[in-house]
């Protein structure tokens, strides 16, 4: 006697990866209306010879708009396969200047998959209820900061500005390499000191002079 | 009775068989043939250089042909290298160890001669020897000198890379720091007006373009000075006495170096010399406040270090003298050469650890002479003896007693434009090595030292020429 049934598909992180993240189209070009986060995706079950789709929804407490904020497309499993990146699309709507918006991402049952078992699983995996992505588009205190502050220090959306017009509109800080961050105070304060020669000081949102 | 005579009589035709068997002989000795020499095992050679192995063999007889094999073990498997006696093959292999094997062959027996393994090291073409900044008929070169064989190559990165390189060059210096542990840089600077080249040193390959190491474009005009920390954990620049940091080996995991920093703050101007100590700690000679400051690994700041001498002579963050030249010696500690209100001194700077700065002195130096025309400095390693080059002359110093004498001089017209001192190989601190002009042609003389440190008169001195005018030397050590 076998069990029968669906496979159930679960988002899962790493044992040292966060279960959110935040995004700001702020540090983005103009030009880019829309961006990708792909979440990890797995089956609870065996794998099969054809192919099965599946779609991610939008979990309760988000207070992003379908098809405004975000798209969550349907998406297909290959045959034989267990994994798959799945792409949860951030659109860049107006309404992003103005406030963040939170989208909880989670497995939509369907005929083929229902939700799977949250908790910990092979190799220190963890299958996870809900992934949770704030967004919006204006600067706010980026998930990475934490790890580049002892470089550059107090957060302030003033000095996040300027480190963009310093690197780039484009870069990721948390993402440089160990001989960029360790570079990056004194390149910031030597292009602060060109700044402020000609601009007088760089004062923050709050009127406190920026220090690197 | 009749029984034992029966017996007597077979063994005694036994007997008699016997020895006819032995006089019989169906069996002779085999000539046996071994290889007696060489017995040197480890071969190092540059690319393109020529091995050559005449092996000596024992036992073989003048009236055989015999075949012979030399073997090149590439992992498990081998390639045929010679199928002669001696090898003579120009060394076409990438850089790497190889296991090379001598066999030879009697045909008619098919008994071998196998000789032991040689371990053959292949490195670039460049392995080691000095880089000649200079510049002919306005445009840059470095040039090489190969001291293994002595062989000049006069405008490699050129010839090799297929490209011009119309800049006027500043200086030519060696970035290659090899460590055993922490990984080695293998870089060739090429400072110019117009910025900085990098070449890797094992090929001199192009690695950089104009500038690709700076956020900014940078132009030189004098000769910078690079070093790094014990580790190799960051590289520093000292230009025109500012400071720059760039990432290094992460204990041998990185490649990515980056780019160098912008200047270090403060106000200082920095004599283009780094002191490394052997932790973590790199040491740099401010002329403008005239002390050491320094910077701990992955530091991109400079602070002011206090320590006094035992001695009571000095305390490294209140020298107040102008140094003129340093260089390693004695224990990985430095040896330098200071002035203040037109007396010298030779000052040994025991930097290498936190404790041993207490053990430095310094002398005051008798009858220096020409040093207003300063032109370089160069310590032995192996005792606290300096020397410094006027424009046509060379000075021996002593750091015990401070007596300055002269060594060398040379003749009217040529003047001296660097000295160093040679500190690898068998002559290591026997042999200076004076970059000469006369007018914009440039030299190299290799002149050798007896163990007072004076000229070694049983050895002729070696003259490199056909280089235009030199801007600098500066030794590649073996990577």
């Amino acid at each position: 006697m076998f069990f029968e049934g669906k496979d159930a598909l679960s988002i899962y992180v790493g044992q040292y990866e966060a279960d959110s993240t935040s995004y700001s189209f702020a540090s983005r070009l103009p030009s880019v209306m829309r961006d990708t986060i792909f979440l990890k995706v797995r089956v609870q079950g065996a794998p099969t010879k054809t192919d099965r789709k599946f779609q991610l929804a939008a979990d309760s407490g988000s207070t992003a708009v379908e098809g405004v904020d975000y798209m969550l497309p349907e998406i297909i499993l290959p045959a034989d396969s267990v994994r798959i990146l799945y792409p949860v699309i951030l659109l860049r709507s107006a309404q992003l200047k103005e406030k963040t918006m939170l989208l909880n991402v989670t497995v939509k049952a369907s005929d083929i998959f229902e939700k799977g078992a949250i908790g910990q699983e092979i190799k220190k995996t963890f299958s996870i209820a809900r992934y949770k992505i704030k967004f919006n588009d204006y600067l706010s205190k980026p998930s990475y900061w934490d790890d580049i502050e002892w470089a550059v220090g107090e957060f302030s959306v003033t000095k996040l500005q300027f480190m963009f017009t310093v690197y780039g509109e484009d870069t990721v800080f948390g993402d440089l390499s160990t001989g960029e961050l360790l570079n990056m105070r004194l390149r910031l304060r030597a292009a602060q000191k060109t700044y402020e020669a000609e601009n007088g000081p760089l004062l923050d949102e709050n009127g406190k002079q920026v220090i690197f | 009775m009749k029984s034992i005579n029966f017996m007597l009589a077979f063994f005694v035709v036994l007997n008699f068989w016997s020895c006819k068997e032995e006089k019989f002989q169906p069996y002779k000795d085999i000539e046996e043939i071994s290889v007696a020499s060489p017995q040197d095992t480890a071969i190092v050679l540059a690319q393109l250089q020529n091995l050559v192995i005449r092996p000596q063999l024992k036992g073989t007889n003048p009236n055989k042909q015999y075949t012979y094999q030399w073997r090149l073990y590439v992992g498990e498997s081998y390639q045929i290298l010679a199928a002669t006696k001696d090898l003579d093959i120009k060394v076409e292999l990438a850089v790497d160890d190889y296991t090379i094997q001598f066999l030879a062959t009697d045909p008619t027996t098919d008994i071998k001669a196998i000789s032991q393994l040689y371990s053959l090291k292949v490195t670039g073409a460049f392995p080691e020897g000095w880089l000649v900044g200079n510049n002919l008929n306005g445009k840059g070169q470095m040039s090489f000198i190969r001291t293994a064989d002595q062989q000049v190559f006069y405008n490699p990165i050129a010839d090799i890379n297929g490209a011009a390189y119309p800049e006027k060059l500043v200086a030519a210096v060696s970035a290659v720091v090899p460590t055993a542990f922490f990984g080695s840089f293998k870089q060739l600077f090429y400072f110019t007006e117009n910025g900085l080249r990098v070449f890797d040193a094992e090929t001199m390959l192009q690695t950089m373009d104009l500038n690709e190491y700076f956020y900014n474009s940078k132009s030189f005009s004098k000769i910078p000075a690079y070093g790094a920390n014990a580790y190799n954990i960051d590289q520093y620049l000292i230009h025109d006495g500012e400071v720059y940091a760039a990432n290094g080996t992460d204990f041998g995991s990185n490649t990515d170096f980056g780019k160098f920093s912008d200047r270090f703050e403060g106000d200082y101007s920095m004599f283009p010399f780094v002191f490394p100590d052997a932790a973590f700690t790199t040491y740099f000679y401010d002329n403008k406040n005239k002390r050491f400051m320094s910077a701990t690994y992955q530091g991109r700041e400079l602070t002011i270090p206090s320590r006094q001498t035992t001695n009571g002579q000095y305390n490294i963050n209140n020298i107040q003298k102008t140094m003129l030249g340093s260089d390693l010696t004695l224990s990985d500690n430095y040896l330098s050469l200071m002035e203040d209100g037109g007396q010298a001194y030779i000052y040994a700077f025991r930097l290498k650890s936190t404790s041993s700065i207490l053990g430095g002195y310094y002398t005051q130096l008798s009858g220096a002479q020409e040093l207003d025309q300063f032109t370089g400095f160069a310590a032995a390693s192996d005792v606290e003896r300096g020397y410094y080059s006027s424009k046509s002359k060379i000075f021996k110093v002593s750091a015990a007693n401070g007596i300055v004498t002269e060594l060398y001089r040379l003749a009217a017209g040529a003047e001296i434009a660097d000295l160093k001192m040679l500190k690898s190989g068998p002559d290591a601190n026997r042999q200076l090595v004076i970059a000469v002009n006369r007018g914009t042609v440039g030299e190299v003389h290799c002149i050798f030292l007896n163990e007072f440190g004076d000229i070694d008169s049983n050895r002729k001195e070696i003259v490199y020429t056909g280089f235009g005018q030199i801007t600098n030397i500066s030794y590649r050590k073996a990577s």
